[in-house]
Formats: structure tokens, sequence, C-alpha cells
């Protein structure tokens, strides 16, 4: 399942249109959902193939039950195909404008039956290029936005101007280091100007009580002395510990049963995942865990785990 | 021996090292679901899961459990 995020109308509808219109998730069961009790994306997306509407509440809070019960209806159709009918593989959920993607991710992982269907496989949030920076300034929701994403689409790109644009992307860069940046306009990809001199915007702290030091990846190496049992008590000692501080956790491991795709989502941990020997993708490292989160010392991550593997100094 | 089961003993041994500064001490026999949890005072439980040993361990020995706090990362 691909979870597309991202601030009101900062485009999200757009570029899925255009994917769609490309042929882009074409086997996919879009869903919508829209805050509002008027649907209005669900006309622009006709051209999926399936589309399912959700309106009337924001699937990360009030709209959720809404939300399991289409997944699972989902779920339940899949699993009456016939194994040699295509069946459906992909989901697109496009949250609304308001949601944080975290409860989502976590309402799909607490429920019996989804967790064992749907897999989150990448959370793409889109970034408004001309909006984003006065959106980050106010509302600590298009931060919790931002922290969350695998992947930025930056929409609108004909419409900022390019000293504007930068100032975002350093900006983005440093919330979220992590995450992969594309740009877009009306929906089709387009190139993103160099930052790389950049400052980023010094936001100011938004006095809800949380902390909100920028966050930052830490890159730990699983190596030979550290097996799997200790490093699963650990992770989940630290989410217990750490959750709210720990944004994401993401990395394969091997284990005994073979390669183990690791990935958490604040406090909640996805059902790990046995990837096949030869992946597709060579660009992810085996036995590296990527942590990315605040309130810590990078180092502090791998001398505590060491610890918990009993190979400390 | 079992994958399975050298893992749970493998498990209790960490857990044993970890939460011995908590002065609590897991077992798993590996015959009856679970990790068992006691204090030196003689307080006894069963916990399902890890993520129920460390709410366990907090209430157990009234200390905060924190993976990076300075006794796990090497400074005093």
């Amino acid at each position: 399942m691909s979870v597309i995020g991202g601030y009101l109308g900062s485009g999200k509808t757009t570029w899925l249109r255009h994917q769609l219109h490309e042929g882009i998730f074409k086997d996919a069961c879009v869903i919508v959902n829209e805050a509002a009790e008027t649907p209005v994306d669900d006309a622009l997306l006709q051209t999926s193939s399936r589309l399912a509407v959700l309106a009337g509440g924001c699937a990360c809070c009030t709209g959720k039950a809404e939300l399991i019960a289409c997944l699972r209806s989902i779920c339940d159709e899949r699993s009456k195909t016939a194994s040699n009918q295509p069946r459906l593989e992909r989901i697109v959920l496009e949250t609304s404008g308001l949601a944080d993607p975290a409860p989502i991710l976590e309402a799909i992982r607490n429920d019996p039956v989804l967790v064992h269907h749907v897999v989150v496989s990448e959370v793409l949030v889109t970034v408004d290029a001309l909006h984003a920076l006065a959106q980050f300034r106010s509302e600590p929701l298009g931060r919790r936005q931002v922290e969350i994403a695998d992947c930025f689409m930056i929409t609108k790109l004909d419409e900022a101007n390019d000293a504007d644009l930068q100032k975002l992307l350093a900006t983005l860069q440093f919330m979220n280091p992590g995450a992969a940046m594309f740009g877009s306009i009306k929906g089709s990809e387009a190139p993103l100007p160099d930052f790389t001199d950049v400052e980023p915007e010094n936001l100011a702290p938004i006095t809800d009580g949380t902390d909100q030091s920028p966050i930052f990846p830490a890159r730990i190496v699983i190596d030979e002395t550290i097996d799997w049992a200790a490093f699963s008590v650990w992770l989940s000692a630290l989410l217990y510990a750490r959750g709210d501080n720990v944004v994401r956790v993401k990395g394969v491991v091997r284990t005994p049963a073979g390669r183990l795709l690791v990935q958490t989502v604040r406090k909640i941990v996805q059902s790990p995942e046995i990837l096949p020997e030869q992946d597709d993708r060579q660009d992810r490292e085996d036995n590296v865990i990527v942590v990315i989160g605040r309130g810590y010392e990078a180092e502090a991550l791998t001398t505590s785990l060491r610890y918990f593997a009993g190979t400390s100094a | 021996m079992g994958e399975r089961l050298r893992a749970r003993f493998r498990r209790a041994q960490i857990l044993q090292r970890v939460l011995a500064s908590y002065g609590v001490k897991a077992h798993d026999g590996g015959l009856v679901p679970g990790i068992q949890l006691s204090t030196l005072t003689g307080e006894q439980t069963i916990v399902r899961d890890l993520a129920e040993v460390w709410s366990t361990v907090e209430r157990m020995s009234g200390r905060v459990v924190d993976p990076l706090a300075p006794g796990f990362v090497g400074k005093t």
C-alpha cells in the first residue's frame, strides 16, 4: 500500500490523477479520503480502475473506523479471488489534507485482519512549493507530515521563484534528511534546482508541549557480533522508551530466517517481512538500519545496542 | 533444539543481562509461553511479549526504562 499525504491543497489529487493518467497505479485500488462531507476528488480520479471514497471524516481520527472497514472489504474480496486470477496487488490511499499519516499506519498495524494483508510500502508527502514554508512556521501538522515521509513530491514548481524553492528544499532536508525528493508541475515530473549552499529556514518551535528540535537520521551497522535476538530486544526497548521521538526506523537485517525488512513508524513496528535473496533494488544495503528521530545522540544508539548484544567494550 | 526455542533462550539471556541493573530477573524455560520476570523481593509475574516486559519492569523496579540512559551508553 502506498500512502499519499500532504497538507490541504498541496496537490495530492493532481499528482495522483496524473499518475493514473500515465498508467501508473493502473491496477491498484485507489482510496480517497476527504475530511469534508461532500467529496470532490473522486470526480477527478475516474480513470482509476477501482476507486473507493471515504467522505465525512479524516481517516486519522473520526473516519478511522470507516477506513479500516473499507480496507477489510478489499482484503476479503482479494482473498476470495482464485490464485490463478489476477489479484489486487496494490492499494493507494490518498489521505485528507488534515491527516497525520502516523495514526493511519498505526490503525492498520493494530487491526487483527489488516496486519496480515496490508504492507505499507511508502509514505509519499506532497509539499506545496508556494505555501509549505508558511505552513511549517505555524502548523505542527505540516511538520508531522514532513517528518514521516519516505519521499517528498514538491508540487507547483512553476509557480514559486527559485530562491524560495531552494530555501524550502534546504528546510525539508533539514527536517527529514532521509527522504528522497522529487519535483512536479501539474503532476508531471520536473527537475529540482540545486540547493547545496542554501541555509534552511530557522523554524521556531511551535509551543504545543512537544520537543521540536529537528529530526536526524542515524545509520547503525548491524555487524556479525549483533544477533537478531539482541536487536529485537533493543528495538522494543528503544521504541518503548523513545517512541514519541523515534519517528522512523527502517532497514534490512539478516536473520536465520532470511533477509528481514524492518520498519517502524513512531511506536508501531510493522510486521517484519522476509525479502527474497536477490532484491531487485540494489541500492539497499543489508544489515544497516536507519533510525530517524530526535532527542538523543547518534552514537548513543550504537553503544546502547552493543550493550544489549553483550559486545560493548 | 529448534530455531524458535533457541531464539527464546537467547532473548531471555539478553533480558537477564539488561534487566540486572533494574533488580529484575528474566527467565524463559521454553515450556510455557511468555517470559517470567521476578524481583529480589520475590514478586513474580509472566508477561506475554517484549512490549509488556518494559512496562512491567518499570512497575516492578519503580524506575523508568530507557535504553539510551547513561548506564547503557557507557556514561555514568
